[in-house]
C-alpha cells in the first residue's frame, strides 16, 4: 500500500472509530430518555427487556469501536514509527502492541505497582553505542470495598540504559512531585540522602543502600543534568542498579499516538513521531556526557 | 499544687529536649567519623594504585621516580593537615607519572598502564564522593552544633566544629590531562 493509500485507510478508520463513538453516546442518550419516559407509563412491566436489548446492542458496537482502534493503531504505527525510529538508532527492534512486561517494571524500582498494568510501543536499540530500551507504561490501581476508585499511579514511558558502574546496588533519585515511586527495592533498606546541593534537595528525594553510592554516582555536572530533565519533562524517577540506569517519566499521555480527534496529516504526524523520539535521544544526550566516554561500551 | 506539676512537666520537656539534642550532636558526630574513615580508605586505595602506576613507569624512568613509599605515610588517626598533605603528595606523584607518560608513547600503550589509569581514574572519583560526602556531614555538624539552643548543649558536651577536607588550591584549577 502506498502512503497516499495508507493515509486515506487511516482517515477512513478514524471516521469509522468516531462514527461508532458518536452512535453509542446517541444510544445511550435514547435509552435513557425512552427508558424514563416507558417507566413513567402504566404497565410499563412488560418493557423491561428494552434494557438486555440496548445492552446487547452497544456490547456490539463497543467491540466494533475497540476492533477498529486495534486496527487503526496497528497501521498507525507501523506506518510511522519505524521508519522515522531507523533514522535515528541502530540495531532497532520495535514492537507497538507490546512493551516491559509487569514483573521487569517491578526490578525497575521506579513506581509503585498497582493490580492493572498496561504497556506498549517497545522499542530497543542503541544509540551513540549505549544499548537501551524504552516502553509506554500504565500503571492504575483500582481499590475494592465500597469506596471503588481507580487511581493512576504512572501513565507515561520508561527507560533502561546500560550504565557502566557496575558496584551500585540501588540508588533511587525522584522528584518530589513523584507520589506513587516505589519504596526499598527487594531486600535492601534505602537510607535518605541529602546532597550539598540545596536547590537539588528540595526537588529530589535521594535514596541509596549507602550515602557513598549516592556521591560517587551524583557528581555536580549530574545533578544540573537531572534538574534539566525534570525542567523539561516534569515528574522523574530514575533508579541505579548493578550496571543499569532505569529512568520513569511520569508524562500522563502515552508516545507514538495519533491524535484521534482531527483529521491526519501526514506531516504533522511524522513531526509527532519525531518528537517523541527525540525525548530518548534527548535523555541519553542529557544522562549519559557526564560518565560515558567514546569506546567505553 | 498546681505550680508544682507544672514545673514538673516543664522539667520534663526540657530533660527531654536535653536528651534528644544530645543525641543528635552524637549522631551527627558519629557520620562525621564515619566519612572521614570512608576518606581513609579511599586514600589508602589511591596509594596503592598509584604505587603499582610508579612500579610499571619505573621501568621507563627510574632515576626520576620517587618511591611513593618514601614521601607518603598514611597511617590510622591521621590530623586532617596530614591527610591533606599526603593526598597533595600523591597529586605530586600522578603529576610526574603524566609527565613520564608523555614522553613515552610505548608506555602510554602498554595494556598494564591503561588499565592502572582507568583504576586510578576510579579510585579518584571514590575519593571525591568521600570527599563530598565528609564535608556534606561536617557542614550539618557544625550547624548543629553553633545554633541557638543547640549550641547550649554542645558546649556542654565539648563539642567544637570539625575541619573540612578540602581540595587543595592547585586542583581547584582545571588540569588538562591528556596523553
Amino acid at each position: 500500500m502506498g502512503i497516499h493509500d495508507t493515509m486515506q485507510e487511516l482517515e477512513r478508520l478514524r471516521r469509522k472509530r468516531q462514527g461508532a463513538q458518536y452512535v453509542v453516546l446517541a444510544i445511550f442518550i435514547l435509552f435513557f430518555v425512552m427508558w424514563f419516559s416507558i417507566l413513567s407509563q402504566p404497565n410499563s412491566t412488560k418493557f423491561l427487556f428494552a434494557p438486555f436489548l440496548f445492552g446487547i446492542l452497544i456490547f456490539f458496537l463497543l467491540r466494533q469501536l475497540s476492533a477498529c482502534q486495534k486496527e487503526f493503531d496497528r497501521l498507525y504505527k507501523e506506518t510511522f514509527v519505524p521508519n522515522v525510529l531507523q533514522q535515528y538508532f541502530q540495531n532497532l527492534v520495535y514492537i507497538g502492541d507490546h512493551g516491559f512486561a509487569r514483573e521487569e517494571v517491578k526490578q525497575f524500582g521506579l513506581a509503585r505497582l498497582g493490580n492493572i498494568f498496561q504497556s506498549e510501543d517497545l522499542i530497543r536499540g542503541q544509540y551513540r553505542g549505549i544499548n537501551f530500551a524504552q516502553s509506554d507504561v500504565t500503571i492504575r490501581h483500582k481499590s475494592g470495598g465500597k469506596n471503588k476508585q481507580t487511581t493512576t499511579y504512572f501513565k507515561g514511558r520508561m527507560f533502561v540504559f546500560d550504565f557502566p558502574k557496575n558496584e551500585v546496588i540501588s540508588l533511587q533519585v525522584h522528584s518530589k512531585n513523584f507520589l506513587f515511586h516505589a519504596g526499598s527495592p527487594g531486600s535492601f533498606k534505602l537510607q535518605k540522602v541529602e546532597m550539598e546541593d540545596v536547590d537539588f534537595n528540595k526537588r529530589f528525594v535521594v535514596a541509596s543502600v549507602s550515602a557513598h553510592d549516592a556521591f560517587y554516582i551524583l557528581t555536580p555536572p549530574l545533578l544540573i543534568r537531572i534538574k534539566a530533565i525534570c525542567e523539561r519533562y516534569g515528574n522523574v524517577a530514575m533508579h541505579f542498579s548493578c550496571g543499569k540506569l532505569y529512568v520513569g517519566i511520569n508524562t500522563r499521555s502515552n508516545a507514538f499516538d495519533a491524535n484521534m480527534q482531527k483529521p491526519l496529516s501526514y506531516p504533522e504526524e511524522q513531526a509527532r513521531i519525531h518528537h517523541d523520539a527525540q525525548v530518548i535521544i534527548d535523555i541519553i544526550d542529557t544522562m549519559t556526557d557526564t560518565f560515558y566516554k567514546e569506546g567505553s561500551l | 499544687m498546681i505550680v508544682l506539676i507544672v514545673l514538673g512537666i516543664i522539667l520534663v520537656l526540657v530533660l527531654l529536649w536535653y536528651v534528644s539534642t544530645f543525641n543528635s550532636i552524637k549522631v551527627a558526630r558519629l557520620k562525621v567519623s564515619e566519612a572521614l574513615s570512608g576518606i581513609d580508605i579511599a586514600l589508602t586505595k589511591r596509594f596503592d594504585t598509584l604505587t603499582k602506576m610508579l612500579d610499571v613507569v619505573k621501568g621507563y624512568q627510574q632515576h626520576e621516580i620517587t618511591t611513593l613509599r618514601e614521601i607518603v605515610s598514611l597511617r590510622k588517626n591521621m590530623s586532617m593537615s596530614e591527610r591533606k598533605d599526603a593526598n597533595a603528595k600523591m597529586d605530586q606523584a600522578m603529576s610526574q607519572i603524566n609527565v613520564v607518560a608523555e614522553n613515552y608513547p610505548e608506555l602510554r600503550s602498554s595494556e598494564n598502564f591503561v588499565t592502572l589509569q582507568k583504576s586510578i581514574a576510579d579510585v579518584e572519583e571514590h575519593l571525591q564522593a568521600a570527599r563530598r560526602l565528609y564535608n556534606s556531614n561536617v557542614t550539618a555538624y557544625n550547624a548543629k552544633i553553633v545554633m541557638i539552643p543547640n549550641s547550649i548543649v554542645a558546649n556542654q558536651m565539648g563539642a567544637t566544629p570539625a575541619e573540612f577536607f578540602e581540595a587543595e588550591a592547585p586542583k581547584r584549577e582545571d588540569v588538562s590531562m591528556t596523553f
